[in-house]
């Protein structure tokens, strides 16, 4: 009879505390809150940027941009990173005295012109350059780009971006 | 040939020291465009009519340029409020420490591993708070979110780190308020009947004492 009492008593506070009331959820209100942990770390970093071809002629093709400011543009995927990572590259026109298209301008992963991973540059992130590239590599990309002809003379810029997003998640 | 020996030492001293500088100076003259982001893989699972947040810590421990980051939403389901605070952060480059360190408000001591290391790093959180529709109906729904790292010299920007975070959020139903109080008639009615129980087993005891008493007498 002793032990029958105890193990009813255990049980009903057992039962008690596993159904606790979800007041929160019958106010309507409430919300939910990440830890500190974090799961995933991507860090990338540029180095010889940006990038630059100096003065250049109209209507020459396939210029080579300057040593050490595209060519090469150096992407490291860092040791924090703990996951593979794809990379990705778009780009804005060129605005200046005029406007120059920004498929003038084309990437690659060697110094010379053509090739498997040469890539015309786009607005919007289209292949990735490099793949699932593990933490501590470096990748270097080469820059080239068209001068159509009877440009205004001026000074003409734009805007380079790199994107890295874990290996295999759309860009 | 003692003042030439000595003058041979001075003159490999320097040469180290000149080559030093040198390499320092060049190490600090390059500039270095770095962004880390970290963040959970997961989203908190969002109860109905409620919302969930998750943050996403920037840093740059190995740039030496400071970065101004700004997040967008990419997509979301139609109804859905995606909101980033700050909206905007600006990252200043700092190396990592070998313990964790005060920092200053709306900054964060994140501890990393950097090859076999485990290293602190300011790091600067943006809370990405997300709230479906309070007629959401459970399932699952993906989110994408991201972020661009502008590094600005002088003024004008010219280098841009962009990165994306796609996190599946998960919406739960919300417990039905009845079934709330029908807990809360339980979790009562079960301390009431644990309340009587020990009352009677009091009792029991009092009069189990107090019969042997009657028989000595």
């Amino acid at each position: 009879m002793k032990k029958c009492h105890k193990a009813l008593i255990v049980g009903l506070l057992a039962v008690s505390m596993l159904f606790t009331p979800n007041l929160a959820g019958a106010t309507g209100e409430g919300s939910t809150t990440s830890t500190f942990s974090v799961s995933v770390v991507i860090d990338i970093s540029l180095s010889h940027v940006p990038i630059a071809w100096g003065t250049l002629a109209p209507g020459t093709t396939n210029n080579l941009a300057l040593s050490n400011q595209g060519n090469p543009a150096t992407i490291t995927v860092e040791q924090t990173t703990n996951v593979n990572v794809d990379i990705y590259i778009k780009g804005d026109d060129w605005t200046g005295p005029t406007t120059v298209a920004v498929d003038n301008c084309h990437y690659d992963t060697d110094n010379t012109p053509g090739g498997d991973n040469w890539t015309v540059l786009t607005t919007t992130y289209t292949t990735p350059i490099f793949e699932n590239v593990p933490p501590n590599t470096v990748k270097d990309t080469y820059w080239f780009l068209d001068v159509p002809t009877a440009l205004p003379a001026g000074d003409y810029s734009n805007t380079i971006y790199f994107k890295a997003v874990r290996n295999g998640t759309p860009p | 040939m003692r003042g030439a020996k000595s003058l041979f030492l001075f003159g490999a001293v320097l040469c180290v020291l000149l080559v030093s500088s040198v390499s320092a100076a060049s190490a600090s003259d390059e500039p270095r465009y770095n962004l880390g982001a970290a963040y959970n893989e997961t989203f908190p699972q969002i109860e109905q009519g409620a919302s969930g947040t998750s943050i996403i810590y920037f840093y740059s421990a190995f740039g030496n340029v400071p970065v101004y980051v700004t997040a967008a939403v990419d997509s979301c389901p139609n109804g859905w409020r995606v909101e980033f605070e700050p909206e905007n952060i600006t990252v200043v480059p700092q190396w990592f420490e070998n313990k964790p360190f005060q920092v200053g408000e709306n900054e964060y001591c994140l501890k990393l591993t950097y090859g076999g290391n485990v290293g602190w790093v300011r790091a600067y959180p943006m809370t990405v708070r997300i709230t479906p529709p309070a007629d959401a109906k459970p399932d699952n729904y993906v989110v994408k979110i991201s972020y661009v790292g502008d590094f600005r010299m002088e003024g004008m920007s010219i280098v841009k780190r962009s990165g994306g975070v796609e996190w599946t959020v998960e919406v739960v139903p919300r417990p039905a308020p009845v079934f709330n109080i029908l807990l809360i008639v339980v979790c009562v009615a079960a301390a009431a009947a644990a309340a009587i129980i020990i009352k009677k087993r009091a009792w029991l005891r009092f009069r189990h004492v107090r019969r042997p008493k009657k028989g000595r007498e």
